[in-house]
């Protein structure tokens, strides 16, 4: 039988590969017909597995050992909660894996994890993110690379700064950035139909930027923010009307979750840090080694949004994955200070999964776990 | 599914008949019988209480006395004639006892007029401990072996419940109001969007919805009485779904189990959420064949991604697992033979065990009582309250879920108390399509026909020696016949137009259903002067042509058959056995000489032995392929394949819900139906279409037979409701019981009113018409569009109407998806802006119809009013959107609940296609329906049998005469028929318009196609002949002025407004009638 890590990859698969071809072909999603493989044989791998479970469990709770990977919309809503959630199909979990969700619940789209464990699986190769990216950077392949990278900063700080924005904005960033112009182009699609509210326009988050959901509520309509941390910002979400939805474009959906909402704190960081004149700061430089660097490399900075301190420690175990930082004397792991008040002692759990978890000592391998605060107390800004 | 009983099995069939005929029944020849036999109920007031339920217990048990025909394939059939305990002449039929068999005969009087039982179900489960094997693609098997599971997961089954209640139950209007208040406060306190059910109920329906007519006039009532069968008319925005809802809930608060019948299974799915979120266990019930799951999935996946605006990733509803599709033994298959399992196709009852070489039994899966794929069936048997679509009602009930074999009906009549069937009119319609089936065999839409016969005989050559290979090599030796005598066919029509025939002769050919009895009646009219002989001696030689070759076919060709005449039958012989064409024409003519000489024609008389050799070539061909589809038909339903839409067309009743309901009034009708395809310039033949149509049984009489399925058992009560169930010209829809109750509105505000305008287009001066434009239709169709939206000055706008400052939207109804997508194509090449605001209405998005490219699928019908600011105009065919889908301004807008559209174009008037049976199905049908109402005049069996027999002639006429007359209003010769047309597609109408005043508001028709109105369109006037919409208002008028004050209540209430428009147009030019004209 299949291990628990070998199951949620298989799953990690399919969810990466329906989103694709969902995005792709804008078909609503069936069983049969046009259901990939890859999700196919997930679902039927975890079916078989909670006959299993059931047959342990002697019949007890049968209320909770209902099939429901045997249907194709139940899987996917249950993958919006990390497996120790799902019912009936693994009961004790040792595994960090557990605790991830394979779909955003709020965005609905694949989480990291997901694309993370479909490139563990040989699948991350032509994930839409990373279609995106490749061809941004064949574009700049062509240029300098001071000024590919300028280039690269300024195209990913338009998107994260504007996930919503009229056509004639984009028109006019295609028309001034004509090297990569055309691939931000592509990145902008129009607005869906739920997104339109009863007055014919669109509205979008004053805090994320991204498009608001117009709810019916009692006799009045209301703006949601799909963004959790919106919705809970201390100040609340403020609709700003954009207008006539045929006017306005939205950033790719992949592109939303990897960049936008990630990008938020970045964003926010690189402002504050950069009213200090002491040192000068970039975004995302030298193609995105890091989110915040300076000039001389003496100073890193990856932002990290992650709830649960362990899973922030145990992602910088391993450092394949973190090698831009490794080029920076200073490694900094800047985590925003709502997680941190939220946590006691987040930043020291964080760091002791990470020795905890570390198998060998890499040498200038040192990250530093600070909050927003301390990183900006320790650069002054 | 009931079995005979076990005394029976010990006597010939023909015994057991024989003492139901001359026993029981007291008949003297088996001739009669079929009359008596048919289930018909009227035969319960001429035969004593033991026949009547003798006869119902022979039905039940599957004995086959449907036809005189099938009663002497019995007596040929039954061997050793002499051990007989009656001697059945071949010939006359004539029934006499033998000598000391009083005893037995005795015995099975006894026998038979016990209840047959049903057949148990024996549920073998594969062991889970051992190793097991499942089918593959391609022949192939793969071995699977379970871990961890040593015992099968049994399904539990339906538990024995007590019979259904027993006595009338009476819901009054305080109950409603109980019901309704305690639902909103359900809804309070559960944080759900509330449904206002007590606002829906006093202030939408009046605080007394319900009057009844008794005694001639009409009275408030303050309870409603179910008893039996029970008509509720709900006039239109009474509430009748508010009712349903009201009473599932209150009835399962008294104890009583529902079942609730509507138009399509996502609308039971609404009705079933909605219960569940007040507490009543409520299940759907849908088919759980391969076919049917894959097409509620699909349509659940195109209602969740239209409900949530996306493709629906990440999406759900508590209705998802119900139609689950996974299967639990395919995680256990190895990687590398994933791609190798057949899709959506599990091994559910398909799995063998015992080692690879062992032979293969049918165990069903270890899993199945936990597997997802099965959790909507498991479910029902716990639930009070069942939702489903009426088709369900035929469906065989899984056997690992009750402990006999049984339909859902019949499931339904045992458990549930109270049946309800909403918009009750249609289900009627659906009823009557499975009465008749029909299969396309050859040319044109026949591949699907042509791939069945190959996939057989794939599987029959796969060289398997057993029961299941064996009825596949005859479904597939039958086949192939067919393709072989249809070849001829039309070979021989080619022919036949190039020397030219009779007239007579090819009306026939084009215009009849091909079989004995038409084929001889056309003979018999070409020669009626030349020759003395009586029309009966026509039929009769026919009638022995088609028993020779029947008995050759069934039986051993070789053997002698003293019955059939020598000649013939040798010829018969020979003619079955014939390689090659030549040699088969050689046969026939040899047949047709003898006809010839039988009919007296002189050696001399060439054009009339031409003739005759015509007539017996095409009969020879055609009895030949009507046996031939016979044996497909049965070979099929042995080996468990039901030919549905997948492989050939067959809505039929299955053979386990005939004996519930009557046999057609027409008997046992078949035959061939022969389409000739023209090239349009020159007029050559291009293709020759066959299709097989025959025409059964009468399935509407089913929600009646409910109350009492099987004769004897008490059945649930059952409630018919709908709005447009009253209009006695249509055939299809018109609902024989009269209303018991009608919902109405007390406080009626002023009802809507529509505008009706005809703007016919004139091309070359000719006025420009669609329906029955022939191949020229669709260059008709796109002028109109050009016509009207071609126009720079007039866009959308121009053509909306405002309700409260909002301009309401346009729409454009048309026949087919196919049109919807010319229209499309017309509007962009007329203005591309135009057609960015215009919406066209697919079944389901494909590459160049999706919902960017401005399509929506008919499932997102009710969600239209949601995205509304994203189109201005909607093409879409009229059957497209599911009744009780109201296409609405959503919450919040202020037109909330109001008709989203308010101009509606009618570019082509609704016409049925050569292929739409509807029609003719509702006329059998109405005519099967009075020959099964009981009989109150003292009638005595021989006058009874003998009028039925002439009903069976007469109905076989009408079918005759409507076949010729390609059911078109404009051929119609006879006035009532052209009014039971008009009524159907008036019924119609009313409920494509009724979408545009939904909420009280008013509508804008306009009627383009000049066919609504040819003479004015020409610069005549129209009267009720000439103008459908003219004959239309000449029925309502004459209903809202006639005598009867209850069809007149209703017709004003439901048509009046319709007739206001009529009246009222200045664009249709009338003359006044003639007297009497249309009398």
């Amino acid at each position: 039988m299949l291990s628990f890590e070998e199951v949620f990859r298989s799953a990690a698969v399919g969810v990466v590969e329906l989103f694709k071809q969902s995005e792709r072909t804008g078909e609503p999603i069936k069983e049969i017909g046009n259901e990939p493989p890859e999700m196919r044989q997930a679902r039927a791998i975890m079916s078989s597995r909670a006959a299993v479970n059931y047959a342990a469990s002697k019949g007890e709770n049968a209320e909770k050992h209902i099939d429901l990977t045997a249907s194709l919309h139940e899987t996917l809503s249950m993958f919006k909660k990390p497996a120790c959630e799902w019912p009936g199909y693994y009961r004790e979990l040792e595994s960090d894996l557990a605790y991830y969700p394979l779909i955003n619940s709020e965005l609905l789209t694949p989480e990291r994890i997901a694309y993370d464990q479909a490139d563990v699986a040989g699948r991350m190769s032509d994930i839409e993110e990373n279609a995106h990216y490749s061809r941004l950077m064949t574009a700049i392949d062509e240029l300098s690379p001071v000024v590919g990278s300028a280039l690269y900063t300024r195209a990913r700080q338009f998107i994260v700064e504007g996930p919503v924005r009229r056509a004639r904005e984009v028109r006019d960033f295609v028309f001034t950035n004509g090297e990569i112009g055309q691939v931000i182009e592509e990145a902008y699609k129009p607005v869906q139909q739920q997104y339109v509210s009863l007055d014919g326009k669109v509205r979008r988050c004053s805090c994320c930027g991204n498009l608001l959901l117009p709810v019916q509520l009692s006799d009045a309509e209301q703006f949601v923010c799909r963004y959790r941390d919106c919705r809970s910002h201390e100040k609340g979400v403020t609709p700003e009307v954009v207008g006539d939805p045929r006017e306005v474009k939205v950033v790719d959906k992949s592109l939303l979750t990897f960049w936008v909402f990630p990008g938020l704190d970045e964003i926010e960081l690189y402002q504050t840090l950069s009213k200090s004149k002491a040192r000068v700061w970039s975004l995302y430089p030298n193609f995105d080694e890091v989110d915040i660097g300076d000039s001389a490399r003496e100073v890193g900075i990856d932002v990290k949004s992650y709830a649960r301190p362990g899973s922030l420690g145990a992602s910088f175990a391993a450092i394949t994955a973190k090698e831009g930082l490794l080029r920076y004397r200073r490694q900094i792991v800047a985590v925003p200070d709502r997680l941190v008040k939220g946590h006691p002692d987040y930043l020291l759990k964080a760091e002791r999964e990470m020795v905890a978890r570390r198998s060998k000592v890499v040498p200038g391998w040192n990250p530093e776990f600070m909050s927003f605060s301390q990183v900006l107390k320790e650069f002054e800004a | 599914m009931r079995s005979r009983n076990i005394v029976l099995k010990k006597y010939e069939d023909l015994d057991v008949v024989c003492v139901v005929a001359r026993e029981i029944i007291g008949l003297g020849d088996l001739n009669k019988l079929p009359e008596l036999t048919s289930g018909l109920r009227s035969v319960d007031s001429v035969v004593s209480e033991e026949a009547a339920v003798a006869i119902r217990h022979l039905r039940l048990m599957g004995y086959k006395v449907n036809s005189v025909g099938q009663i002497k394939a019995m007596v040929e059939s039954t061997k050793n004639a002499d051990e007989l305990l009656f001697n059945v002449h071949k010939e006359t039929l004539i029934v006499s006892a033998r000598s000391g068999t009083s005893v037995q005969v005795e015995e099975i009087r006894n026998a038979v007029l016990e209840l047959p039982q049903r057949r148990s179900t024996e549920v073998r489960y594969a062991d889970p401990s051992k190793p097991f094997w499942i089918p593959m693609k391609h022949n192939s098997t793969h071995r699977i072996e379970l871990q961890g599971i040593s015992e099968p997961f049994v399904q539990a089954t339906h538990p024995e419940l007590p019979r259904p209640a027993e006595g009338p139950i009476t819901i009054s209007t305080r109950d409603l109001l109980d019901a309704a208040r305690e639902m909103d406060r359900m809804d309070i306190e559960g944080g759900h969007q509330p449904e206002k059910w007590m606002a829906r109920l006093v202030k939408d329906a009046g605080l007394t919805p319900v009057i009844c007519f008794k005694d001639h006039e009409f009275k408030d009532v303050s309870e409603i009485t179910i008893d039996g069968l029970c008509n509720v008319l709900g006039l239109p925005g009474t509430g009748k779904t508010t009712l349903i809802n009201l009473l599932v809930y209150l009835l399962k608060k008294r104890g009583y189990r529902t079942a609730t019948f509507t138009t399509s299974v996502a609308v039971a799915d609404q009705l079933r959420r909605m219960q569940s979120r007040y507490g009543v266990k409520s299940e759907l019930m849908f088919g759980s064949s391969n076919s049917a799951k894959e097409r509620h999935a699909a349509n659940f996946g195109d209602f969740i991604a239209a409900e949530n605006g996306d493709a629906g990733f990440g999406h759900t509803n508590e209705s998802a697992i119900l139609f689950a599709t996974g299967c639990m033994l395919e995680g256990h298959v190895m990687a590398d033979r994933y791609d190798q399992l057949p899709e959506n196709n599990p091994p559910c009852r398909s799995i063998s065990q015992g080692g690879k070489n062992a032979v293969r039994s049918k165990l069903t899966c270890p899993m199945i009582g936990i597997c997802g794929r099965h959790e909507s069936s498991r479910r029902l048997a716990a639930a009070d309250a069942w939702f489903g679509h009426m088709s369900i009602l035929e469906v065989k009930v899984p056997e690992t879920m009750v402990a006999e074999k049984m339909t859902y009906a019949e499931l339904v009549a045992q458990q549930m108390d109270v049946v309800f069937i909403d918009e009750a009119d249609a289900a009627q319609k659906a009823l009557d399509a499975k009465g008749s089936e029909r299969i396309k065999l050859y040319g044109k839409d026949a591949e699907k026909y042509q791939k069945l016969v190959n996939e057989i005989g794939s599987k029959s050559s796969a060289g398997k020696i057993n029961w299941k290979a064996a009825a596949e090599k005859r479904a597939h030796d039958a086949a192939t016949g067919i393709l072989r005598h249809l070849s001829v066919l039309d070979l021989f029509f080619r022919k036949l137009e190039e020397r030219g025939c009779d007239r007579r002769f090819k009306k026939l050919v084009h215009d009849s259903i091909l079989n004995t009895s038409t084929i001889m009646g056309s003979l018999y009219s070409c020669l009626e002067k030349q020759t003395s002989i009586s029309k009966d001696r026509f039929y009769e030689l026919g009638t022995e042509l088609e028993s020779g070759l029947r008995t050759v076919y069934f039986f051993d060709a070789n053997k002698d058959r003293a019955r059939v005449e020598n000649r013939l039958h040798e010829l018969c012989t020979a003619y079955s056995g014939t390689a090659t064409n030549d040699l088969a024409n050689a046969h026939v003519n040899s047949i047709a000489n003898i006809f010839s000489d039988a009919l007296e024609l002189p050696d001399e008389d060439s054009v009339n032995r031409q003739l005759v050799t015509d007539h017996v070539a095409v009969l020879c061909h055609v009895i030949s392929c009507l046996l031939h589809v016979e044996t497909v038909l049965r070979a099929l339903a042995f080996i468990g394949v039901k030919p549905d839409d997948n492989t050939i067309k067959s809505d039929l009743f299955t053979k386990d819900m005939l004996p519930f309901v009557a046999e057609s009034v027409a008997g046992r009708l078949s035959g061939l139906r022969v389409e000739i395809e023209r090239h349009e310039a020159d007029r050559t033949i291009t293709g020759v279409n066959i299709e097989y149509q025959s025409y059964v049984a009468t399935p509407r009489l089913l929600p009646a037979r409910l109350t009492r399925l099987s004769g004897s058992e008490r059945g649930p009560h059952v409630v018919m409701l709908s709005a447009t169930s009253y209009l006695p010209e249509s055939k299809t829809y018109h609902l024989r019981r009269r209303p018991d109750y009608i919902l109405s509105r007390v406080q009626a505000g002023e009802s809507s009113q529509y505008k009706f305008s005809f703007a016919s287009t004139t091309y070359r001066g000719s006025p420009v018409h669609v329906s029955g434009a022939g191949a020229d239709r669709e260059v008709n169709l796109r002028m109109i569009i050009r016509e009207v939206f071609g126009d720079a000055n007039k866009t959308f706008e121009f053509y909306k109407l405002k309700e409260g400052g909002v301009d309401r939207k346009i729409a454009i109804v048309v026949n087919s998806y196919d049109q919807v997508n010319m229209v499309l194509d017309e509007i962009q090449r007329c203005s591309p802006s135009l057609r960015k605001r215009a919406i066209g209405i697919v079944s389901s998005y494909k590459d160049t119809q999706k919902r960017e490219s401005g399509y929506r699928t008919a499932q997102e019908a009710s969600l239209l009013g949601r995205d509304h600011f994203d189109w201005d105009a909607i093409v879409f065919p009229a059957a497209a959107f599911g009744r009780g889908v109201n296409v609405v301004y959503p919450e919040g807008h202020e037109l909330h609940g109001k008709a989203l559209i308010g101009t509606m174009f009618f570019p082509i008037r609704p016409h049925p296609s050569a292929e739409d049976m509807t029609f003719l199905q509702g006329v059998v049908a109405v005519m099967s329906e009075e020959a099964d109402q009981p009989i109150s005049s003292v009638v005595d069996l021989e006058t009874f049998i003998e009028k039925r027999r002439k009903l069976r002639h007469v109905a076989k006429s009408r079918i005759s005469e409507i076949l010729e007359m390609g059911g078109s209003p404009l051929k119609l010769g006879a006035a009532q028929d052209a009014s039971s047309f008009a009524a159907n597609i008036l019924v119609e109408l009313n409920q494509v318009m009724g979408r545009a005043i939904r909420g009280g508001v008013n509508a804008n028709i306009v009627f383009l196609d000049a066919a609504w109105a040819p003479l004015t369109a020409s610069g005549g006037f129209d009267t009720a002949e000439s103008s459908i919409l003219l004959r239309m208002a000449m029925i309502i008028e004459q209903h809202v002025a006639g005598t009867d004050p209850l069809t007149a209540h209703i017709i004003d209430n439901l048509y009046g407004n319709i007739l206001a428009a009529i009246r009222s147009t200045k664009t249709i030019r009338t003359e006044k009638p003639k007297e009497n004209e249309f009398e």
